[in-house]
Protein backbone atom coordinates (compact mmCIF):
# COMPACT_ATOMS: atom_id res chain seq x y z
CA UNK A 1 0.00 0.00 0.00
CA UNK A 2 1.48 3.20 -0.97
CA UNK A 3 0.97 6.39 -0.38
CA UNK A 4 -2.92 8.18 -0.68
CA UNK A 5 -1.70 11.18 -1.99
CA UNK A 6 0.57 9.19 -4.72
CA UNK A 7 -2.18 7.09 -5.62
CA UNK A 8 -4.93 10.14 -6.39
CA UNK A 9 -1.65 11.78 -7.93
CA UNK A 10 -1.02 9.56 -10.53
CA UNK A 11 -4.81 9.26 -11.40
CA UNK A 12 -4.80 12.86 -12.10
CA UNK A 13 -1.31 12.79 -13.73
CA UNK A 14 -2.37 10.02 -16.10
CA UNK A 15 -5.66 11.94 -17.05
CA UNK A 16 -3.65 15.26 -17.58
CA UNK A 17 -1.77 13.18 -19.67
CA UNK A 18 -4.89 12.14 -21.87
CA UNK A 19 -5.98 15.70 -22.06
CA UNK A 20 -2.45 16.55 -23.55
CA UNK A 21 -3.18 13.59 -26.20
CA UNK A 22 -6.50 14.63 -26.72
CA UNK A 23 -6.37 18.72 -26.61
CA UNK A 24 -8.00 20.97 -24.74
CA UNK A 25 -10.63 21.69 -27.58
CA UNK A 26 -12.11 17.97 -26.55
CA UNK A 27 -11.11 18.24 -23.23
CA UNK A 28 -13.38 21.13 -22.45
CA UNK A 29 -16.49 19.38 -23.01
CA UNK A 30 -15.12 16.67 -20.42
CA UNK A 31 -14.53 19.53 -18.01
CA UNK A 32 -18.22 20.33 -17.76
CA UNK A 33 -19.29 16.55 -17.78
CA UNK A 34 -17.15 16.54 -14.83
CA UNK A 35 -18.31 19.35 -12.81
CA UNK A 36 -21.93 18.40 -14.37
CA UNK A 37 -21.84 14.81 -12.30
CA UNK A 38 -19.94 16.64 -9.31
CA UNK A 39 -23.11 18.93 -9.01
CA UNK A 40 -25.33 16.19 -9.44
CA UNK A 41 -23.65 13.80 -6.82
CA UNK A 42 -23.69 16.77 -4.58
CA UNK A 43 -26.94 17.83 -4.94
CA UNK A 44 -28.31 14.05 -4.34
CA UNK A 45 -26.06 12.97 -1.71
CA UNK A 46 -28.07 14.42 1.22
CA UNK A 47 -30.96 13.46 0.02
CA UNK A 48 -30.40 9.80 -1.07
CA UNK A 49 -28.26 9.05 1.68
CA UNK A 50 -30.97 7.78 3.99
CA UNK A 51 -32.25 6.11 0.98
CA UNK A 52 -29.92 3.89 0.57
CA UNK A 53 -29.17 3.44 4.09
CA UNK A 54 -32.39 2.05 4.24
CA UNK A 55 -31.72 0.03 1.44
CA UNK A 56 -28.73 -1.22 3.01
CA UNK A 57 -29.99 -2.28 6.43
CA UNK A 58 -33.07 -4.13 4.51
CA UNK A 59 -30.91 -6.58 2.52
CA UNK A 60 -28.31 -6.81 5.39
CA UNK A 61 -30.14 -6.39 8.95
CA UNK A 62 -26.55 -6.83 11.26
CA UNK A 63 -25.14 -3.38 11.95
CA UNK A 64 -22.12 -3.10 10.39
CA UNK A 65 -21.44 0.23 9.90
CA UNK A 66 -18.01 0.05 7.83
CA UNK A 67 -19.65 -1.97 5.38
CA UNK A 68 -22.63 -0.08 5.25
CA UNK A 69 -19.67 3.26 4.37
CA UNK A 70 -17.94 1.01 2.18
CA UNK A 71 -21.33 0.29 0.34
CA UNK A 72 -22.02 4.17 0.45
CA UNK A 73 -18.52 5.19 -0.66
CA UNK A 74 -18.75 2.91 -3.88
CA UNK A 75 -22.15 3.84 -5.02
CA UNK A 76 -20.55 7.18 -5.29
CA UNK A 77 -17.28 6.09 -6.42
CA UNK A 78 -19.45 4.18 -9.31
CA UNK A 79 -22.01 6.50 -10.30
CA UNK A 80 -19.64 9.17 -10.63
CA UNK A 81 -16.69 6.54 -12.99
CA UNK A 82 -19.84 5.79 -14.89
CA UNK A 83 -20.57 9.71 -15.81
CA UNK A 84 -17.33 10.50 -16.76
CA UNK A 85 -16.77 7.22 -18.61
CA UNK A 86 -19.49 8.65 -20.53
CA UNK A 87 -17.85 11.46 -21.11
CA UNK A 88 -14.70 10.33 -21.77
CA UNK A 89 -15.76 7.25 -24.23
CA UNK A 90 -19.38 8.49 -25.45
CA UNK A 91 -20.08 11.84 -28.02
CA UNK A 92 -17.95 14.24 -26.48
CA UNK A 93 -19.68 17.79 -26.42
CA UNK A 94 -17.27 19.99 -28.03
CA UNK A 95 -16.78 24.35 -28.43
CA UNK A 96 -16.36 25.48 -31.95
CA UNK A 97 -13.05 26.89 -33.15
CA UNK A 98 -9.75 25.82 -33.49
CA UNK A 99 -7.04 25.47 -30.86
CA UNK A 100 -4.23 27.10 -30.86
CA UNK A 101 -1.10 25.40 -32.31
CA UNK A 102 2.10 24.59 -30.26
CA UNK A 103 3.38 25.90 -27.93
CA UNK A 104 0.44 27.84 -26.55
CA UNK A 105 -2.19 24.41 -27.83
CA UNK A 106 -0.25 22.00 -25.53
CA UNK A 107 0.42 23.89 -22.53
CA UNK A 108 -3.28 25.17 -22.70
CA UNK A 109 -4.17 21.11 -23.52
CA UNK A 110 -2.38 20.26 -20.31
CA UNK A 111 -3.84 23.05 -18.10
CA UNK A 112 -7.60 22.00 -19.07
CA UNK A 113 -5.74 18.31 -18.27
CA UNK A 114 -4.85 19.18 -15.37
CA UNK A 115 -7.81 20.60 -14.11
CA UNK A 116 -10.17 17.86 -15.47
CA UNK A 117 -7.24 15.54 -13.52
CA UNK A 118 -7.78 17.74 -9.91
CA UNK A 119 -11.38 17.36 -10.55
CA UNK A 120 -11.63 13.78 -11.44
CA UNK A 121 -8.76 12.46 -9.25
CA UNK A 122 -10.19 14.82 -6.49
CA UNK A 123 -13.46 14.05 -6.33
CA UNK A 124 -13.03 9.78 -6.02
CA UNK A 125 -10.03 11.06 -3.10
CA UNK A 126 -13.42 13.02 -1.48
CA UNK A 127 -15.90 9.91 -1.71
CA UNK A 128 -13.14 8.07 0.41
CA UNK A 129 -12.26 10.94 2.84
CA UNK A 130 -16.35 11.56 3.57
CA UNK A 131 -16.69 7.71 4.37
CA UNK A 132 -13.71 6.86 6.22
CA UNK A 133 -11.44 5.61 3.92
CA UNK A 134 -13.70 2.50 3.30
CA UNK A 135 -11.30 0.75 1.05
CA UNK A 136 -8.69 0.23 3.36
CA UNK A 137 -10.79 -2.66 5.14
CA UNK A 138 -9.95 -4.43 1.57
CA UNK A 139 -6.26 -3.50 2.11
CA UNK A 140 -6.26 -1.71 -1.02
CA UNK A 141 -5.42 1.93 0.30
CA UNK A 142 -3.63 3.39 3.79
CA UNK A 143 -5.94 4.65 6.03
CA UNK A 144 -3.08 6.93 7.95
CA UNK A 145 -2.54 10.15 6.15
CA UNK A 146 0.52 11.44 5.51
CA UNK A 147 0.78 15.61 7.01
CA UNK A 148 0.89 16.15 3.23
CA UNK A 149 -2.12 14.22 2.44
CA UNK A 150 -4.24 15.96 5.41
CA UNK A 151 -3.23 19.18 3.48
CA UNK A 152 -4.40 17.94 0.30
CA UNK A 153 -7.51 17.01 1.55
CA UNK A 154 -8.52 20.42 2.60
CA UNK A 155 -8.13 21.64 -1.01
CA UNK A 156 -10.02 18.63 -2.91
CA UNK A 157 -12.91 20.08 -5.29
CA UNK A 158 -16.08 19.11 -2.75
CA UNK A 159 -14.35 20.53 0.14
CA UNK A 160 -13.97 23.68 -1.02
CA UNK A 161 -17.26 24.28 -2.57
CA UNK A 162 -19.42 21.60 -0.62
CA UNK A 163 -22.41 23.00 -1.83
CA UNK A 164 -23.82 22.17 -5.22
CA UNK A 165 -24.98 25.99 -5.57
CA UNK A 166 -21.61 27.30 -6.73
CA UNK A 167 -20.69 24.56 -9.23
CA UNK A 168 -23.95 25.57 -10.94
CA UNK A 169 -21.82 28.67 -12.04
CA UNK A 170 -19.45 26.93 -14.07
CA UNK A 171 -21.74 24.89 -15.63
CA UNK A 172 -24.60 27.88 -16.71
CA UNK A 173 -21.50 29.93 -17.59
CA UNK A 174 -20.44 27.19 -20.11
CA UNK A 175 -23.66 25.79 -21.29
CA UNK A 176 -24.23 29.40 -22.29
CA UNK A 177 -20.75 29.51 -24.57
CA UNK A 178 -21.44 26.39 -26.02
CA UNK A 179 -25.35 26.72 -27.01
CA UNK A 180 -23.97 30.42 -28.25
CA UNK A 181 -20.88 28.57 -30.77
CA UNK B 1 -14.46 50.27 6.87
CA UNK B 2 -12.48 47.69 8.75
CA UNK B 3 -8.55 47.36 9.31
CA UNK B 4 -8.33 45.21 6.45
CA UNK B 5 -9.49 47.04 4.05
CA UNK B 6 -6.59 48.75 3.18
CA UNK B 7 -5.08 45.62 3.10
CA UNK B 8 -7.57 44.50 0.54
CA UNK B 9 -7.20 46.99 -2.00
CA UNK B 10 -3.16 46.70 -1.83
CA UNK B 11 -3.79 42.95 -2.59
CA UNK B 12 -6.13 43.51 -5.52
CA UNK B 13 -3.81 46.35 -6.70
CA UNK B 14 -1.12 43.94 -6.70
CA UNK B 15 -3.48 41.08 -8.46
CA UNK B 16 -4.75 43.97 -10.92
CA UNK B 17 -1.12 44.90 -11.68
CA UNK B 18 0.28 41.56 -12.33
CA UNK B 19 -2.65 41.25 -14.85
CA UNK B 20 -1.97 44.10 -16.32
CA UNK B 21 1.56 43.13 -17.04
CA UNK B 22 0.18 39.65 -18.38
CA UNK B 23 -2.61 41.28 -20.53
CA UNK B 24 0.46 43.16 -21.69
CA UNK B 25 2.94 41.12 -21.89
CA UNK B 26 0.92 38.18 -23.78
CA UNK B 27 0.05 34.71 -22.67
CA UNK B 28 3.23 32.62 -24.22
CA UNK B 29 5.55 35.02 -22.63
CA UNK B 30 3.53 34.42 -19.13
CA UNK B 31 3.62 30.94 -19.21
CA UNK B 32 7.02 31.01 -19.68
CA UNK B 33 7.70 32.43 -17.07
CA UNK B 34 5.41 30.71 -14.75
CA UNK B 35 7.13 27.97 -15.60
CA UNK B 36 10.63 28.74 -15.06
CA UNK B 37 9.48 30.46 -11.94
CA UNK B 38 6.94 27.38 -10.37
CA UNK B 39 9.31 24.80 -11.34
CA UNK B 40 12.85 26.53 -10.94
CA UNK B 41 11.55 27.51 -7.20
CA UNK B 42 10.60 23.88 -6.55
CA UNK B 43 13.68 22.41 -8.00
CA UNK B 44 16.24 24.71 -6.08
CA UNK B 45 14.16 24.28 -2.91
CA UNK B 46 15.01 20.55 -3.17
CA UNK B 47 18.55 20.74 -4.45
CA UNK B 48 19.87 23.50 -2.70
CA UNK B 49 23.55 22.01 -2.67
CA UNK B 50 23.73 21.45 -5.93
CA UNK B 51 22.85 24.57 -6.61
CA UNK B 52 25.19 25.79 -3.95
CA UNK B 53 27.91 24.16 -6.15
CA UNK B 54 27.17 25.29 -9.48
CA UNK B 55 27.57 28.86 -8.43
CA UNK B 56 30.46 28.04 -6.32
CA UNK B 57 31.78 26.20 -9.96
CA UNK B 58 31.00 29.72 -11.68
CA UNK B 59 32.48 31.94 -9.38
CA UNK B 60 35.42 30.04 -9.21
CA UNK B 61 36.08 30.12 -12.69
CA UNK B 62 35.38 33.84 -12.59
CA UNK B 63 37.77 34.32 -9.85
CA UNK B 64 40.44 32.41 -11.35
CA UNK B 65 40.22 34.89 -13.98
CA UNK B 66 40.27 37.82 -11.78
CA UNK B 67 43.22 36.11 -10.16
CA UNK B 68 45.20 35.13 -13.41
CA UNK B 69 44.42 38.85 -14.39
CA UNK B 70 46.08 40.07 -11.15
CA UNK B 71 49.50 37.92 -11.40
CA UNK B 72 49.21 39.31 -14.98
CA UNK B 73 48.91 43.12 -14.04
CA UNK B 74 51.52 42.07 -10.98
CA UNK B 75 54.53 41.04 -13.54
CA UNK B 76 54.03 43.77 -16.13
CA UNK B 77 54.03 46.03 -13.05
CA UNK B 78 56.98 44.30 -11.89
CA UNK B 79 58.13 43.86 -15.00
CA UNK B 80 59.33 40.36 -15.21
CA UNK B 81 57.66 37.01 -16.28
CA UNK B 82 57.58 35.75 -12.62
CA UNK B 83 55.01 38.38 -11.54
CA UNK B 84 57.62 40.00 -9.06
CA UNK B 85 57.77 38.79 -5.65
CA UNK B 86 54.90 40.05 -4.14
CA UNK B 87 52.17 37.13 -3.95
CA UNK B 88 48.66 37.91 -5.21
CA UNK B 89 45.95 36.99 -2.72
CA UNK B 90 42.40 36.76 -3.95
CA UNK B 91 39.63 35.17 -2.39
CA UNK B 92 37.86 31.52 -3.24
CA UNK B 93 34.26 31.12 -3.69
CA UNK B 94 34.45 28.62 -0.88
CA UNK B 95 35.60 30.79 1.44
CA UNK B 96 32.63 33.54 1.44
CA UNK B 97 30.19 30.91 0.45
CA UNK B 98 29.36 28.17 3.35
CA UNK B 99 26.97 25.33 3.40
CA UNK B 100 24.98 27.84 5.61
CA UNK B 101 23.85 30.51 2.83
CA UNK B 102 22.15 27.15 0.59
CA UNK B 103 18.52 29.03 1.39
CA UNK B 104 20.31 32.53 0.71
CA UNK B 105 22.03 31.21 -3.00
CA UNK B 106 19.43 29.26 -4.02
CA UNK B 107 16.90 31.86 -3.69
CA UNK B 108 19.21 34.84 -5.76
CA UNK B 109 19.50 32.00 -8.59
CA UNK B 110 16.02 31.96 -8.45
CA UNK B 111 15.36 35.42 -8.30
CA UNK B 112 18.04 35.98 -11.13
CA UNK B 113 16.89 33.29 -13.59
CA UNK B 114 13.23 34.92 -12.67
CA UNK B 115 14.44 38.53 -13.96
CA UNK B 116 16.28 36.65 -17.22
CA UNK B 117 13.47 35.03 -17.86
CA UNK B 118 11.39 37.94 -18.00
CA UNK B 119 13.71 39.56 -20.52
CA UNK B 120 14.74 36.64 -22.12
CA UNK B 121 11.11 36.13 -22.90
CA UNK B 122 10.57 39.89 -24.16
CA UNK B 123 13.32 40.08 -26.61
CA UNK B 124 13.05 36.38 -27.78
CA UNK B 125 9.35 35.92 -28.50
CA UNK B 126 7.52 38.06 -31.04
CA UNK B 127 4.39 39.95 -30.00
CA UNK B 128 2.40 37.88 -32.70
CA UNK B 129 3.12 34.97 -30.83
CA UNK B 130 2.22 36.15 -27.36
CA UNK B 131 -1.30 36.85 -27.84
CA UNK B 132 -2.96 39.27 -25.65
CA UNK B 133 -6.47 38.36 -23.81
CA UNK B 134 -7.94 37.05 -20.56
CA UNK B 135 -5.92 33.92 -20.18
CA UNK B 136 -2.83 36.15 -20.52
CA UNK B 137 -4.45 38.59 -17.55
CA UNK B 138 -4.74 35.20 -15.82
CA UNK B 139 -1.46 33.89 -15.72
CA UNK B 140 -0.33 37.30 -14.86
CA UNK B 141 -2.25 37.32 -11.73
CA UNK B 142 -0.85 33.46 -11.32
CA UNK B 143 2.38 34.64 -11.56
CA UNK B 144 1.84 37.42 -9.01
CA UNK B 145 0.34 35.19 -6.68
CA UNK B 146 3.21 32.75 -6.57
CA UNK B 147 5.23 35.71 -5.91
CA UNK B 148 3.73 36.59 -2.89
CA UNK B 149 4.63 33.52 -0.66
CA UNK B 150 8.17 33.38 -1.87
CA UNK B 151 9.59 37.07 -2.17
CA UNK B 152 6.67 38.15 1.00
CA UNK B 153 8.92 35.99 3.90
CA UNK B 154 12.57 38.03 2.66
CA UNK B 155 10.94 41.38 2.34
CA UNK B 156 9.32 41.48 5.58
CA UNK B 157 12.06 39.28 7.37
CA UNK B 158 13.01 42.66 9.33
CA UNK B 159 9.26 42.70 11.05
CA UNK B 160 9.37 39.74 12.79
CA UNK B 161 5.77 40.68 14.46
CA UNK B 162 4.34 40.22 11.01
CA UNK B 163 5.35 36.40 11.26
CA UNK B 164 4.88 35.20 7.94
CA UNK B 165 6.47 31.43 7.67
CA UNK B 166 9.36 30.64 5.62
CA UNK B 167 8.60 27.87 2.66
CA UNK B 168 12.28 26.82 2.57
CA UNK B 169 11.88 23.14 3.06
CA UNK B 170 14.70 21.37 1.29
CA UNK B 171 13.68 18.19 0.58
CA UNK B 172 13.95 15.06 -2.34
CA UNK B 173 12.02 13.34 -4.80
CA UNK B 174 8.45 13.17 -4.99
CA UNK B 175 8.20 13.79 -1.29
CA UNK B 176 9.93 16.78 -0.85
CA UNK B 177 8.20 18.36 -4.25
CA UNK B 178 4.79 17.88 -2.39
CA UNK B 179 6.09 19.25 1.02
CA UNK B 180 7.17 22.27 -0.47
CA UNK B 181 3.95 22.42 -2.05
CA UNK B 182 1.86 22.10 1.16
CA UNK B 183 4.70 24.36 3.05
CA UNK B 184 3.86 26.92 0.78
CA UNK B 185 -0.26 26.14 1.08
CA UNK B 186 -0.06 25.93 4.93
CA UNK B 187 2.05 29.17 5.30
CA UNK B 188 0.82 31.74 3.24
CA UNK B 189 -1.74 30.66 0.17
CA UNK B 190 -3.62 29.59 3.01
CA UNK B 191 -3.49 32.75 4.84
CA UNK B 192 -4.73 34.26 1.65
CA UNK B 193 -7.71 31.65 1.48
CA UNK B 194 -8.68 31.63 5.12
CA UNK B 195 -8.78 35.84 4.83
CA UNK B 196 -11.36 35.18 1.70
CA UNK B 197 -14.00 33.53 4.80
CA UNK B 198 -17.29 32.37 3.90
CA UNK B 199 -17.09 33.75 0.20
CA UNK B 200 -14.39 30.83 -0.63
CA UNK B 201 -16.68 28.47 -2.38
CA UNK B 202 -18.45 31.54 -4.75
CA UNK B 203 -14.90 32.34 -5.27
CA UNK B 204 -13.20 29.18 -6.14
CA UNK B 205 -16.74 28.79 -8.71
CA UNK B 206 -15.98 32.34 -10.44
CA UNK B 207 -12.28 31.24 -10.62
CA UNK B 208 -12.79 28.19 -12.42
CA UNK B 209 -15.40 29.63 -14.58
CA UNK B 210 -13.21 32.43 -15.61
CA UNK B 211 -10.14 30.13 -16.39
CA UNK B 212 -12.33 27.65 -18.42
CA UNK B 213 -13.81 30.34 -20.15
CA UNK B 214 -10.68 32.52 -20.90
CA UNK B 215 -9.25 28.50 -22.39
CA UNK B 216 -12.43 28.45 -24.57
CA UNK B 217 -11.94 32.27 -25.75
CA UNK B 218 -8.95 31.34 -27.37
CA UNK B 219 -10.73 28.93 -29.47
CA UNK B 220 -13.10 31.22 -30.77
CA UNK B 221 -10.08 33.57 -31.60
CA UNK B 222 -8.06 30.48 -33.49
CA UNK B 223 -11.18 30.61 -35.66
CA UNK B 224 -11.08 33.54 -37.76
Amino acid sequence: MGLIEVYFGSIASIITLIGLAQGYARELGRSMIIIVAIFLLLYVEDRLNPILTSAWQMVFPAKDLSAQQLFLSNFYLVAFVVTIFAGYAGRVITFSGQQWPMPQGTILSLLVGAINGYLISGSLWYYQDVYGYPLSSLGWISPELSPIAVELVRYLPQNIMPSATPWVIPIAILLLMRVRG
Amino acid sequence: MSETTPGTVAFVLYVLLFGWIGFRRGLFRELSVLTVSVGGFFLLQQNQGLALDIVRQVLGIIFGVISIGAKLLASLRAGGADGGQEPVYTLGPSEWLSEADQPTVSFLVWSGLLLLTYMLTNKAIPDNQSSSGLLAAIIGMGNGLFYIPTFAPRLIAFIPEVGVASVSTPGTGVQGFLRSVTDMMESNFDNIWEALGPQQPILAAIALTVLLVAVISTLRRGQN
